[in-house]
Formats: structure tokens, C-alpha cells, sequence
């Protein structure tokens, strides 16, 4: 075939540009350490690696998620415990007062005492969290007590006042119906019909982060409470000590009671612990399950180094053998012999 | 008589117009669209004498052009595409790194913005919360506003090519109808071709199919014939040359140059027959880049404003108000065609996302004084449909017909021309003085102005959510975190009969249902009425879509530029010029020039040593 100069000329300039142009490529691709920089580099590939990191992203919102409830349900346990111990206390005041050897005054000092246990943990049933939110209020967070005195029942003998949930209509003024529902539930893992209800009952893939007070506190079966009085272990001490303000023996169903009222908060701190589990459990599947993505993610939007380092000293070959033979091609002239 | 001294003369001469020849070869090696040329040297006739033919010597006929109309015009095809694709692609490349970048892209602000609504969601009533989404949604708000300003921009600079191209068009035009003139003028005078003429015409020939896909048509009286648009629409025939025209489409709102021409008196567009050339992959580029690009961001878009405003309507806010706007609603209206002939100017022509017009139920936000439907089944019937149409958003421009027979207003697409056809396959149209949901999109058409038959509107919906794209609410506190108030009154087990009214003040059903939107498949809706995209998937799909088009046209790109090789070192290996072989031809002529010269010289010596002999 016949060849014109400047085919060399055109061919040399060719093969060095498509070089470089492919060196400019892999240069992008090195400095960026990603196969995928845009969508053309991969359309398919770059439309997994944004599902990968949504997912990646939602599981990491979940893993923060469960952390918040998981600090939340915390302080909740820490709470219940303090109230667990008070409980305690005075279940064995309860049982020492029941034994014949002490006397009236024994008994209204020991009420004295009971006075103190009934604030502490009224304090602590009234506990809010860093973000002043009630913690045993369901999620009527924002009023100033989950319990308040019951302005229904008629004052005790000893002239203080039973304590009504807000929950309750005991609670006069501050009742509200609203306070025996309230379910703060956190997400923690993919749901599968993206969906809360008002009166959501629970979903695996949320956590319950609230609990109202009349669930933790209330000793349904209580025996010692005169009818009509909210059935919560701090009114049981409140009963308590007015027989104890009174010089009397307390009645063995206050002691029982207090058992009962033990047995049932032990009962829900199994519950939040067990929800405290269930994060961890999610958490725990979440990090294998994304590590496994973030592999994939990589493998499809990483660069592989090595391979880009080889590519990447072929093309360079390349490009110089393209210049060098360029120079050596332009000096091949017959003008240069026929002087 | 052809003797001794004739044939050297004539020889001589002959050789140096060769050589001449060979130097101009050599001259114009460097010179963009010159084909070599070669003085063909024929030997003169012989005459008949008594020993046999005695040969007369050589001369040359004519000087000619090494030249194949076939190579040229495959190069001049192969340049229109080639060109086409280099120029789509540079452009989509600019495009693709704004709108979908791996990078810090809308994703990227789309998933803090959800996030911070699982945040909030956490703890509904912290104001730190509260803000944080705010700023996201703001965040949001500001990488959009930067990406619809940058993509109207690149509606511009395309505009303003496009106006660049046709005026370059229309310079080339002038450039060849003028050589042509020239051409027929040379050739009326001579039998002999006016070689760097035509190679010049070939030149601008093939300069003008950087820019348009053009066919030459040779004539036989040496003119060349200019069609573009695989032949149909003439540019230069039988020497009348008729121009290009860019200027603003039909509809004038729209600031969009098109390319048009004059037909039979008649100016008519013409950007849709292009295909080839600069301007073809401008035209294609906005076509199905571009504007397609902005449509399916805008069904994003639309979304997430429709779904958030929506579910954010279901709740309460921290003073137990409803919820208000969480994003601007989407109200845009029409722009009229220029041949319109009745009073309407489309500004009366409203669409907006109004699932529920047709219910009786008040409509949202549910402020006072309209306030809330009856009861909570019945607001959440209105809110499953809303995500319902959402379902249906369509990316697509919209055209709206006029028709006075029957009063109503036909759909047909923008882009193509089509009609808009519901799930039957019948056209969707609608009556003027009504309004309806077409496609998700309420078409409000009751306040119309006059209009008469034929009257055209264009509305792009999804296009102006990029420009309307706002948040709206201000107020951290205004932000409804609550849900629906979990208690049942009537303790029958369900809530759908009961009065709207707000859950305690530290809920967050609403909250972590506005989350939830982010994993929940909104957008576009198969014909059974199921969803098939979550709101990223929305913007996933525009991004592949644009990088299917970037790396489609990269493809066509390279095997274009090999096409355009091959054909390149095809015309090269026929008419190109070699230096070496001229430096031979060089040699050879210069030879056989010395050599006549030495028969000038012999007839010389022996005319002389004739002339001796006689003078004895």
C-alpha cells in the first residue's frame, strides 16, 4: 500500500495522544483510589454503589440509633434499681415494725424514716433525663411530675395525700389519658413496612425507649390499698407509713405487697434488659452485615491499586516507545541521501 | 516534423512542468485537504515514414488530481459523526460531573437529611434536634438551588452554541456557494480542472460537516449540491443557497434556540432532523441529556417535596398545631406558543400536587381555619393517595392541545410529539373549565382565558421544581414530631374512626414515619400501582441514566474516530503526498530533464558538424 508522509506524521500523533489519554484516565483513577469517579465510569457499578452506601449509611444511623436507646434504657434501669432498693428498705422496715418488740414510738420514728424513702423515690419516679423529659411519663415528657397527689381519694389520717399517675383519673387536674400510652420507639434495624402506628405495639426493627410510670410502678394485685387509690408501690409506703405515724403495727399485706411490687419491677427490668440485648444483637448483625457491603462496596468502586500500578507502567511504556519511534520515523527522509 | 530537436525541446519542457509538478507536491505537504497531483505524460503521436512509426517525442496532457469522490464523501460522513459524538461527549462529561458525581452528591445531602430526621426522631423534643434538621433541609435546599442554577446555565451556554454553530454554518455556506461560482466559471473557460480550486472546495466542504451532517451532490457542470438531514432539506441547490436561522422556539417563556429554515416561504423547525456535525450533538445532547437529566431529577425532587409536605402534614407540631409546609409546594403554570390565537397565555393553566381535590375532606396543611377531616381514617385516605399519585410522576414535559370541537385540552409529550396515553392506551384529555390529576400532577384548567382551536401550551413540571425547590418552614419548634393521639374513646380497637387529634408532647410516630420515607419505595409506580424507587433510587436512576448516555456516546466516540481514521488513511494512502516518492519523481525528471537537454545538444553538434562538412 501506498503511504504519504503524513500518515507517519498523523499515525505517530495518534498513538502518543491515545496513550496519554489513557494515562490521564489511570492517573485519575490512581489519585482518586476509585475505579468509579462518575456515573459513565460504570453506570451499573455506580448504581450498586449507591445502594451499598444507602444501606451502609441506614445501618450506621441504626447502629446510633440503638446506642441513644440504648443509653436511655440505661438510665431507666439505673432509676428502677434506686427505687428497687428504697423498695427493699422498707420491706424490711416493713417486717421489723411487724414484730412485737418494738414500741409506738419505735414505730413513728421508723415512719419518720419511711417519710424520707417516700420522697427519695417519688424523686426518682419523677426522674427526667439530660433532656429534662420525664422519664416515667410515657410521652407527656413536657409536665413537671408523672406522679402527682391524688386529689380524688380523701387524704390518710396522718393528713398527706395518696400519689396518682397522671395517667390516672386520680390525678385530678393533671390527668391526662394520653400518659398510659406513649411508645418512643427508636429504629434499630430495616422494617419491613417502613411504618409506625399511633398505637404501635412493637416492630423487631424498633425498640421501645419510654415506659409509662403505671407499668413500672404499679402493683396490680395490691391488697393493702383502700378501693379506688392507684395500686403503685409508692402509695403502699404512703399506707405504710400512716400506720406507722399511728403507733401500729403494719398489717402483713403491706409486706406482701412490697414483695409483689419487687417481683414486678425485677420483671421489667428483665423487659429492658432484654430490649438492651435485642440492640446489642441488631448492632452486633448490622456491623458483620455492613462489613460484608462495605467489602462489595470497595471491590466495585475501589481501585485496585496494583493492577492500576501495572496498567499504569504498561501505558507509560507504551507511551515512550510511541515517542521514540515518532522521532525515529521523522528522520527517515530520501532527501537526506541525495545531496 | 518531429525531429531530433523538437523531441528535446519538447521533452525539456515537459520535464520541467514535471518537476514543477513535484515542487508544488512537495510545497503543499503540509497543506490541510490538497490531494497530489501528477503531470500525466503521454508520448506524442508517431508518424508513418518508410522504416515503420517514428515516434514524436513527449509532452504533457494534463496536470491531474489525485482524487476518489467516494473516499471523500465517506470522509466528510464520518467527520459529521465523529464530531457529533466528540461534542456530546465533552458536553455530557461537564454535565455528568455536576449532577452525579460519586462524590458529595445529591445523594449524599439527601441521606443527611433523612438522617437527621432519624436523629430528631431519637428525640423529638430537643431543640438542638430540631435545628439540626433544619440546616440539613437547608443544606439541602442549597446544593439543589447551585445545581439547578448550573444546569440553567448549561441551557444557556447550549442556546448560545447553538446560535455560535449556525452562524459558523452559514459562513461555510457562503464560503462553498462562492467557489462553486468560481468553479463553473473555470471550467466554461478551459477543459482543464482547476485542481487547488476544488481541493479548497473539498476543504470547506469537509469543514462544514464539523458542524451539520451535510451530502454533497456533484453536478456535472462541476457544481456541488449541499443537502443536510440525510438529504431531505437543500442547502445549496442549483446555485440558490438558502441559510440557516437560530432563534427562540415557539414558545418564547421557554428561552430555548432552535434551529429553523425557510421553506417554501414557510419557516419551519428543523433542530430534530439534525444528526450529525457539531450542532447534531449540541441538539442531541440537550434532547436526551440534558433535559432528561433535569426531568428525572425533578421526579426526585417532586417527591421528596410531595412525601415530606405530606406526611408532614399528618402531624403535630410541638404547640399541638398541625403540620404546616415542610418544603414550597410545587404551583407552576403553562407558556404559550407564539401562533396562539386566543386570549390565554398559560398563566391561567395551573398544575400543582393536589391529590385530593375531589374529596370532600379538608385539605392540607390542616391550619385553622379549614382544620382537620372528621376523623383520623379519613385524613389517612387522603395521605395513602397523595403517596399514590406520587407514584405516578411521569419525567416528561407536557404539551396541551387546544381542541374547540370538544372543549378539552389533549396531552401529547413534549419531547416526542406522542400523546400522553392513560392505562386503557387512550389519550389523556381534559375538558376546559375542570381540573384533574394527570400523571400525579393536578392540571387546573377552570380559569381559563379565551382560547381558540389549535391553541398549544408546554408546562415542565419537573423542571421548575428544580428552580422552585425551597424549604419553607422556619420555626424549630413548628417541626410535627407528634403523631395521631393513641387513645381510643370509644374502645373498639381502631383509631380510624377517631377525631384527629395530637399524640403527648414527646411522640415521634410522625417523626419516624417522615424518616421511614427514605427506605420506602415512592416513585414510579408499575401499572398495577406498585412502587418500584425509593427517593434515592429516584436520583439513582437519573445518575445511571446519565452515565449510560456518557459512556454510550464515549463508545460511538471511539469506534467513530476509528471510522474516521481508516477513511483518513485511506484518502492519505490515494492522494497524500510523499516525500520520498517526490524526492525520486524529483530525480527521475531532473534526469530525464538533463537528458533532453544533452538531445538539444546532440542535434546541436551534429547540425553543426553538418554545417562543417558543407563548408568543406
Amino acid at each position: 500500500m501506498r503511504v504519504s508522509t503524513n500518515q507517519f506524521h498523523n499515525q505517530g500523533i495518534d498513538a502518543i495522544q491515545k496513550h496519554q489519554s489513557d494515562i490521564l484516565a489511570i492517573q485519575e483513577k490512581m489519585s482518586t483510589g476509585k475505579r468509579i469517579n462518575k456515573p459513565s465510569d460504570d453506570p451499573v457499578g455506580m448504581n450498586q454503589v449507591h445502594n451499598l452506601k444507602k444501606t451502609i449509611s441506614q445501618i450506621e444511623t441504626y447502629k446510633k440509633n440503638g446506642d441513644y436507646a440504648k443509653s436511655q434504657l440505661g438510665l431507666e434501669e439505673t432509676q428502677i434499681q434506686t427505687v428497687i432498693d428504697g423498695v427493699q428498705r422498707a420491706r424490711e422496715l416493713t417486717i421489723q415494725m411487724m414484730n412485737d418488740s418494738y414500741n409506738p414510738a419505735n414505730r413513728k420514728a421508723t415512719g419518720a424514716e419511711i417519710g424520707q424513702l417516700i420522697e427519695h423515690i417519688r424523686n426518682v419516679m419523677n426522674s427526667k433525663n439530660p433532656e429534662k423529659e420525664l422519664l416515667f411519663a410515657g410521652n407527656n415528657v413536657n409536665v413537671s411530675a408523672a406522679f402527682v397527689d391524688d386529689t380524688v381519694n380523701a387524704p390518710l389520717s396522718n393528713g398527706s395525700r395518696y400519689t396518682a399517675y397522671i395517667g390516672s383519673t386520680n390525678a385530678g387536674a393533671n390527668y391526662d389519658q394520653k400518659a398510659n400510652y406513649g411508645a418512643r420507639f427508636v429504629q434499630i434495624g430495616f422494617d419491613a413496612n417502613n411504618q409506625v402506628a399511633p398505637d404501635d405495639k412493637g416492630d423487631p426493627a424498633r425498640v421501645r425507649t419510654t415506659d409509662n410510670g403505671a407499668k413500672v410502678f404499679d402493683v396490680p394485685t395490691a391488697t393493702s390499698l383502700p378501693a379506688g387509690v392507684d395500686k403503685n408501690v409508692l402509695n403502699v409506703m404512703i399506707q405504710l407509713k400512716d400506720y406507722l405515724d399511728k403507733g401500729q403495727q403494719p398489717p402483713p399485706d403491706i409486706a406482701s405487697d412490697f414483695t409483689k411490687a419487687l417481683d414486678h419491677m425485677s420483671g421489667v427490668m428483665a423487659e429492658i434488659g432484654g430490649r438492651q440485648n435485642r440492640i446489642q444483637t441488631q448492632k452486633d448483625a448490622g456491623q458483620s452485615f455492613k462489613m460484608s457491603l462495605d467489602e462489595r462496596r470497595s471491590k466495585i468502586e475501589e481501585m485496585d491499586v496494583v493492577q492500576g500500578i501495572a496498567d499504569f507502567t504498561k501505558k507509560q511504556n507504551a507511551l515512550q516507545m510511541a515517542q521514540q519511534i515518532f522521532s525515529k520515523v521523522q528522520k527517515m527522509s530520501l532527501f537526506n541521501y541525495i545531496r | 516534423m518531429a525531429d531530433m530537436l523538437t523531441i528535446g525541446s519538447l521533452a525539456s519542457g515537459a520535464y520541467k512542468k514535471a518537476i514543477e509538478v513535484t515542487s508544488h507536491n512537495v510545497a503543499n505537504v503540509g497543506t490541510a485537504g490538497y490531494h497530489r497531483q501528477r503531470a500525466e505524460i503521454v508520448s506524442n503521436n508517431p508518424q508513418i515514414n518508410g522504416t515503420g512509426f517514428l515516434g514524436g517525442g513527449a509532452q504533457v496532457q494534463t496536470v491531474n488530481r489525485i482524487y476518489a469522490d467516494y473516499l471523500q464523501n465517506q470522509l466528510i460522513a464520518s467527520n459529521a459523526t465523529n464530531q457529533r459524538y466528540d461534542q456530546q461527549f465533552k458536553l455530557s462529561k461537564q454535565v455528568e460531573g455536576i449532577v452525579a458525581s460519586n462524590d458529595q452528591g445529591v445523594q449524599q445531602f439527601m441521606q443527611r437529611f433523612y438522617d437527621a430526621m432519624q436523629n430528631l426522631s431519637n428525640d423529638p423534643t430537643t431543640n438542638t434536634n430540631r435545628r439540626l434538621l433544619l440546616d440539613e433541609s437547608g443544606n439541602l435546599e442549597s446544593h439543589i438551588s447551585n445545581l439547578a442554577s448550573i444546569l440553567k446555565d448549561t441551557q444557556q451556554q447550549t442556546n448560545k452554541q447553538i446560535e455560535d454553530t449556525v452562524t459558523s454554518i452559514n459562513q461555510q455556506l457562503d464560503t462553498i456557494y462562492t467557489i462553486n461560482k468560481q468553479v463553473e466559471r473555470a471550467l466554461s473557460s478551459g477543459s482543464q480542472p482547476p485542481n487547488d480550486l476544488l481541493d479548497r472546495r473539498e476543504k470547506a466542504i469537509k469543514d462544514l460537516s464539523t458542524y451539520i451532517d451535510i451530502k454533497p451532490y456533484r453536478q456535472k457542470n462541476g457544481r456541488v449540491d449541499i443537502h443536510t438531514a440525510n438529504g431531505r432539506l437543500p442547502l445549496i441547490s442549483d446555485n440558490t443557497l438558502t441559510k440557516l436561522v437560530a432563534k427562540r422556539s415557539d414558545f418564547p417563556n421557554e428561552s430555548r434556540t432552535e434551529v429553523f429554515m425557510n421553506i417554501s416561504g414557510e419557516s419551519k423547525k428543523i433542530s430534530d432532523f439534525i444528526h450529525g456535525g457539531q450542532l447534531g450533538g449540541v441538539l442531541d445532547f440537550r434532547k436526551n441529556m440534558l433535559d432528561k437529566a433535569q426531568n428525572e431529577l425533578g421526579v426526585t425532587l417532586n417527591g421528596i417535596v410531595a412525601s415530606t409536605n405530606w406526611q408532614h402534614y399528618q402531624g403535630w407540631d410541638l404547640n399541638g398545631n398541625a403540620g404546616d409546609n415542610f418544603f414550597a409546594p410545587l404551583a407552576t403554570n403553562a407558556m404559550k406558543n407564539i401562533h396562539n390565537t386566543g386570549a390565554e397565555d398559560g398563566t391561567n393553566i395551573k398544575v400543582s400536587f393536589d391529590p385530593n381535590f375531589a374529596s370532600a375532606n379538608p385539605q392540607p396543611p390542616y391550619l385553622p381555619p379549614s382544620s382537620q377531616p372528621a376523623t383520623y381514617g379519613a385524613k389517612q385516605t387522603d395521605f395513602k393517595n397523595a403517596l399514590t399519585e406520587i407514584g405516578h410522576f411521569t419525567a416528561r414535559e407536557y404539551e396541551l392541545k387546544y381542541r374547540a370541537g370538544t372543549n378539552d385540552f389533549a396531552f401529547y409529550d413534549h419531547q416526542t410529539g406522542q400523546p400522553v396515553l392513560d392505562n386503557t392506551g387512550a389519550q389523556i384529555t381534559v375538558v376546559n373549565g375542570a381540573q384533574a390529576n394527570v400523571e400525579g400532577l393536578k392540571f387546573d384548567f377552570r380559569n381559563t382565558s379565551a382560547l381558540s382551536d389549535g391553541d398549544s401550551f408546554i408546562v415542565k413540571p419537573h423542571q421548575d421544581i428544580l428552580q422552585q425547590f425551597k424549604k419553607t418552614l422556619q420555626d424549630p419548634n413548628k417541626i410535627a414530631t407528634r403523631g395521631q393521639s393513641p387513645v381510643d374513646t370509644n374502645n373498639n380497637g381502631s383509631l380510624l374512626d377517631e377525631v384527629p387529634a395530637a399524640a403527648a408532647y414527646g411522640d415521634n410516630v410522625n417523626m419516624a414515619n417522615m424518616a421511614s420515607l427514605a427506605s420506602k419505595k415512592l416513585l414510579y409506580s408499575d401499572t398495577a400501582g406498585n412502587p418500584s424507587e425509593t427517593l434515592l433510587g429516584g436520583y439513582s436512576k437519573m445518575s445511571v441514566n446519565v452515565g449510560l448516555y456518557v459512556s454510550g456516546t464515549d463508545i460511538q466516540r471511539q469506534a467513530q474516530t476509528n471510522v474516521l481514521q481508516q477513511v483518513t488513511n485511506r484518502i492519505e494512502s490515494l492522494s497524500g503526498v510523499n516525500l520520498d516518492e517526490e524526492a525520486a519523481n524529483l530525480l527521475k525528471y531532473q534526469q530525464a530533464y538533463q537528458a533532453s537537454a544533452q538531445i538539444i545538444q546532440t542535434a546541436q553538434k551534429m547540425f553543426t558538424t553538418m554545417m562543417g562538412a558543407l563548408r568543406g
